[in-house]
């Protein structure tokens, strides 16, 4: 489905990036993890086309499409999906209508017809009941007022109304108590097929409980410098990262 | 002898030149206010940026243009039923009276049945009809000496005039157009009356327009009363020619247990100064005060507010944003006075501005002056840029830049928008806030 190749890129001058490697099939869901300022989140960002981040080397070809080629918005259209760390407030614009409407812009590139009224309104009340999220937040405004776990959790309806080919989740765990983390696990497990993926930036591995991962990478200063199954992830919470630090070094 | 006095005489000396033609057709109650307002103009200075209310706003290209007063009925452009469309809000029932350079336009006038002893017309009709009502409040808000009020005073043509009895509630939000334009330089002088009286209701809506590339002065004046236990709102929309001037000044009394909202928003025109001086003139008021402004080119847009809390036990709050592109500038000076009985005074007050670009600039000035000791006031200024996280944000979800930047705009102006209760304007206003930016 995507395949990076020697990545590197910056943010406001640094390098962040700097030679990464990964290869996600349809199906499989690929959990990244590291210390903080390794490269996770920026990962996340440049996937979902952010401008703030800007890349000097490599390529991602995502369905045979060179994706830095494309505009975020038209990034999304293609199937990507970015479920942000901190998700923003849009005072004015409802939950809905933002919702419509990103459907309708992805269906429009798709040369298919706008979602019906009827059919809009009979998924999104599916999903947020899959969600357990109050229906009220459904014409509530974008995020406005919403706590931290509403937040992540309007995220993950998102992503089960969008229905991307490709899922990334940046730290979606963070700020979740388990009940919460349970019910975002359970969204991100409804939409896992063998026709889409998803990769989950996270760095602890309590989230790799409630969705196993197929691989997992750990990313240390702008590389994956070891991938495992989900083992690993078991291994790093009772080693930490040091173990690995040491082996880049002499590498 | 300097060169604001110099000024002042020249509008004066066109006054006799004007006169017989002004005084045509209109009750002689306006020309004493107008001869009074000759003497006084030529005592007064009009300001420089040397006053501290117009260190931002220079005038100096306003007096120095020659404009000549929109005196007569036969001066006055016609608008075209499609210009009117234009400028109308639809989708809901209203009454509707059309101004064109300061004088009604009969055709266009569409007013249905009415409470007993309710008005809605032009200032000289009401004159005619009840001339002590008009006496009563005529000229009667808290106003400071101004030389624009004077002026316009000196020029009145006619203007607005809405009476509420006692008990009575308009049973339709009133739309008024005042069209301005035309190919001669033209000084309009408007003067729009509203009075709320006793436990009545009201909404007024009221937008300026200008005809396409014509450059004139449009010198407004509006006097709001709502007395005891009134609800009166009261929209201003300034969608005035790309080479208008427009000086607006707004005057309102409050009396005991009004709710009272006042709404400006300026969407156009090359050169905008609003002085709006509210008093709270009673206790338990609750007062709303919000604007909007949207600035490109070259446009220069002030709004200088005073908000007197003259009586204990009140509210207001007031909210000003803005959106700046290319060169615009921007001024906001909001005074805010709580007399040292105004105790439990809750006064409230913020400007937000966006710039879209490194040449727009707002000059942000809050007061807050606190004579009394037991009151709740907050005043906060922030000036910035449209988020760019928000933008990623709203795009990452397939939706394209254009429609990400206009619910980003949504967003901001949302605060000022959600009041307005008809659904209808609120859409409306919204849509035309989009096209002014370019959509």
């Amino acid at each position: 489905m995507i395949t990076i190749k020697n990545l590197h890129a910056n943010v406001e001058g640094n390098e962040i990036l700097k030679g990464l490697d990964l290869q996600v099939n349809a199906g499989e869901v690929h959990a990244i993890m590291g210390p903080n300022g390794s490269g996770k989140s920026t990962l996340a960002n440049i996937l979902a086309g952010n401008e703030a981040y800007t890349v000097t080397e490599g390529e991602i070809i995502f369905n045979g499409k060179n994706l830095l080629d494309f505009a975020p918005e038209d990034r999304a259209r293609e199937g990507i999906f970015l479920a942000f760390q901190y998700p923003v407030e849009i005072p004015g614009v409802t939950n809905s209508t933002f919702l419509k409407t990103a459907i309708d812009s992805i269906r429009k590139y798709r040369n298919e017809p706008e979602i019906s009224a009827k059919e809009f309104l009979a998924r999104i009340r599916e999903k947020a009941a899959l969600l357990e999220m109050d229906s009220k937040l459904i014409s509530r405004a974008v995020n406005e007022g919403f706590s931290g776990g509403e937040k992540k959790r309007n995220e993950i309806l998102q992503l089960l109304m969008l229905d991307p080919k490709l899922a990334v989740l940046d730290e979606t765990d963070s700020g979740l108590d388990i009940d919460a983390l349970k019910i975002v696990s359970k969204g991100v497990n409804h939409f896992r097929s063998p026709e889409n993926a998803t990769i989950l930036v996270t760095h602890y591995q309590r989230l790799l409980d409630y969705i196993v991962p197929d691989y997992v990478h750990v990313l240390y200063n702008g590389k994956i410098i070891k991938s495992g199954t989900k083992e690993l992830a078991l291994e790093l919470e009772e080693k930490g990262y040091d173990w690995l630090k040491n082996d880049e070094v002499t590498a | 002898m300097n060169n604001e006095y110099e000024t002042n005489i020249k509008f004066a000396g066109l006054h006799p030149q004007w006169e017989k033609e002004m005084n045509s057709g209109l009750n002689l109650l306006f020309a004493d206010e107008r001869l009074k307002a000759l003497d006084e103009l030529k005592t007064l200075r009009f300001p420089t940026i040397k006053d501290e209310d117009w260190r931002f706003t220079n005038v100096k290209p306003l007096l120095n243009t020659d404009f000549k007063p929109a005196v007569k009925k036969e001066n006055s452009i016609v608008a075209k039923k499609d210009f009117i469309n234009k400028y109308l809000f639809e989708d809901f029932d209203y009454d509707l009276l059309v101004f064109e350079n300061g004088f009604i336009n009969d055709n266009y006038t569409k007013i249905g049945d009415l409470p007993e002893g309710t008005f809605i017309g032009a200032l000289s009709e009401a004159a005619k009809i009840m001339p002590e009502v008009v006496s009563r409040y005529f000229n009667k808000s808290d106003k400071v000496q101004d030389a624009f009020e004077v002026l316009n005073k000196a020029f009145v043509s006619d203007g607005l005039f809405v009476y509420v009895p006692k008990n009575k509630v308009l049973p339709r939000p009133l739309q008024v157009l005042q069209i301005a334009g035309g190919k001669d330089k033209l000084m309009v002088s408007p003067r729009n009356m509203v009075v709320a009286e006793e436990n009545s209701e009201a909404t007024v809506i009221v937008s300026y327009s200008g005809v396409s590339e014509s450059e004139y002065f449009n010198n407004s004046v509006t006097e709001l009363f709502a007395k005891e236990s009134s609800r009166l709102s009261y929209v201003e929309i300034q969608s005035e020619g790309k080479n208008a001037f427009q000086v607006g000044g707004t005057f309102v009394e409050l009396n005991d247990n009004a709710v009272f909202n006042h709404f400006e928003f300026t969407l156009s025109g090359k050169f905008v100064r609003n002085n709006l001086r509210a008093k709270l003139n009673g206790e338990n008021i609750e007062s709303h005060f919000y604007g909007f402004y949207i600035g490109k080119e070259m446009q220069h847009i002030d709004n200088h507010t005073f908000i007197d809390h003259a009586k204990p036990n009140c509210f207001s709050n007031e909210i000003y944003k803005g959106i700046l592109e290319d060169k615009s500038k921007a001024v906001f000076g909001g005074r805010i006075l709580v007399d040292k009985d105004s105790q439990k005074t809750n006064a409230f007050q913020s400007n937000k501005t966006i710039l879209l670009s490194d040449d727009a600039r707002i000059d942000t000035k809050p007061q807050l002056e606190i004579y009394a000791d037991d009151v709740k006031c907050t005043h906060g200024a922030t000036v910035g840029q449209l988020d760019t996280e928000a933008l990623f944000y709203i795009m990452s979800r397939g939706i394209s830049k254009k429609e990400a930047r206009a619910m980003l705009i949504k967003a901001f102006a949302n605060e000022v928008l959600e009041p307005i209760k008809i659904e209808s304007l609120k859409n409306n206003l919204t849509e035309r806030i989009f096209t002014a930016l370019g959509g």
